[in-house]
């Protein structure tokens, strides 16, 4: 007759092949790096997708948050604002805009030296910025490069990641009122930020649109020496450096640029209107 | 600090306070409970237990009685965080594991001190079960169920070398 035992079983053959921290840690890095390729991916599609949105639905998008018409209650406010968007009118023929794209400058009497292009051709520029500016020929640089961001979509690419950005905020905080609060207000428009290739691509662009307007860049000169002389105010740096680093690089890149095309970089600048302004 | 920052802070910290907690708290308790577990099994060692389903010729028995024993261990939010890790991208899943092991040898353990009680030192056709308890809604603690039950014999002196 066979012996009957129920010997000793040894531990660990079911469980405890692998310290459990070490198995978080390691599935932790795995997940992490799958949503971060994932989220990478999402963010270069909607980059890459955000131009095919034809340029009517950004207007239509923004139309009830962007204000209308500048609240300017001074007579000097309005005029610069009509002075500023005839400009901007001549700059944007020079800008070469697909058909069907215009833009919209507001003027704000707000002392911030700022300027931004935001969604639906939305241009604003502010006192503290135009207060800062020499020259009409400065004033067509800024708008020309602010134009060509609206030109290369640039609003609506950073929108696409801003709002995309805020839903994985919003998921990681477990509050929907938080990406509300983005879509709604204008704080979206106000904070697009666009990435460094953006911001030269539009400086290459603003410096054709000056140079067929003048025939010279002295006012994208004199446009960045006015911003690196205010930058080295470091208690108070204009907020238009914020959104707009590598002043010098930016220099550099425009005077290789006009001597690669045999552009001019010094020519007669017309003065800003004064008086009533 | 802002709101959004705080509740961040709070969403994530706040897991991951109860993560550590239950870590240190979950491995203290899984190492003690494995203690029992391998004591209790060298006590009840002389109770035999198999999944024969049929008594061998040679075995002198008495009559035969039902005996069972069933544990149940609830899953600590470390396991379920870790398991829950394991869900995304698959694998073994080691916290569960143990779990699943200390369930089955417990039942194992209670089933053959029910024999004891009864007065058998055998049991045949030993049978395992498991059953997940679900307590309320999709994110409430799941506890494992694992219940052993068998027929236990008393062996005469005709069996006395079944050891």
């Amino acid at each position: 007759m066979p012996k009957y035992t129920n010997p000793k079983v040894p531990e660990g053959i079911s469980s405890g092949h692998d310290h459990p921290l070490a198995d978080v840690a390691r599935s932790s890095v795995i997940v992490l790096a799958f949503f971060t390729v994932l989220l990478i991916g999402i963010f270069a599609t909607v980059r890459l997708a955000a131009p095919l949105i034809p340029f009517t639905w950004e207007q239509k998008l923004v139309r009830h948050a962007v204000h209308s018409e500048t609240v300017s209650e001074s007579p000097a406010a309005r005029q610069r604002q009509h002075y500023i968007r005839a400009l901007a009118d001549r700059v944007a023929a020079a800008s070469d805009l697909p058909p069907g794209m215009t833009v919209t400058v507001h003027y704000e009497a707000v002392d911030i030296r700022n300027a931004f292009a935001t969604l639906g051709g939305h241009i604003y520029v502010y006192e503290g910025l135009w207060n800062l500016l020499g020259s009409e020929n400065a004033l067509a640089m800024l708008l020309a490069h602010e134009i060509a961001h609206v030109k290369n979509r640039d609003p609506i690419r950073s929108a696409g990641s801003a709002l995309l950005a805020s839903l994985v905020a919003g998921f990681l905080i477990g509050d929907g009122g938080i990406i509300l609060d983005l879509v709604g207000g204008s704080n979206l428009l106000a904070a697009l930020h666009f990435s460094r290739e953006q911001e030269a691509q539009a400086d290459n662009d603003a410096a054709k649109a000056v140079i067929l307007l003048y025939g010279h860049l002295n006012g994208a000169n004199e446009l960045f020496s006015r911003l690196r002389g205010a930058a080295s105010d470091k208690s108070d740096p204009p907020a238009f450096l914020a959104s707009h680093p590598n002043l010098e690089q930016r220099t550099a890149d425009l005077r290789n640029q006009a001597m690669r095309n045999g552009w001019k970089l010094d020519g007669p600048t017309t003065p800003l209107p004064s008086g009533n302004f | 600090m802002d709101s959004a920052s705080i509740q961040l802070a709070l969403n994530i910290g706040i897991p991951a306070l109860l993560i550590c907690f239950a870590y240190i708290i979950g491995s203290w308790v899984e190492r003690r409970h494995f203690r029992r577990i391998i004591r209790k099994e060298d006590e009840l060692r002389d109770i035999l237990a198999f999944a024969i389903r049929r008594v061998p010729r040679d075995m002198a028995l008495s009559e035969p009685m039902l005996v069972c024993g069933n544990a149940v261990i609830s899953v600590d939010y470390f396991k379920k965080f870790a398991a829950s890790l394991r869900g995304i991208i698959g694998g073994r899943v080691g916290t569960y594991e143990s779990l699943y092991e200390r369930a089955r040898r417990e039942a194992v353990i209670r089933m053959k001190e029910d024999a004891r009680r009864q007065g058998g030192n055998i049991v045949l056709n030993v049978k395992l079960d498991s059953t997940r308890i679900h307590a309320g809604g999709r994110n409430a603690t799941v506890s494992v169920e694992a219940s052993a039950y068998g027929t236990s014999y008393r062996q005469g002196s005709a069996g006395a070398e079944i050891h």
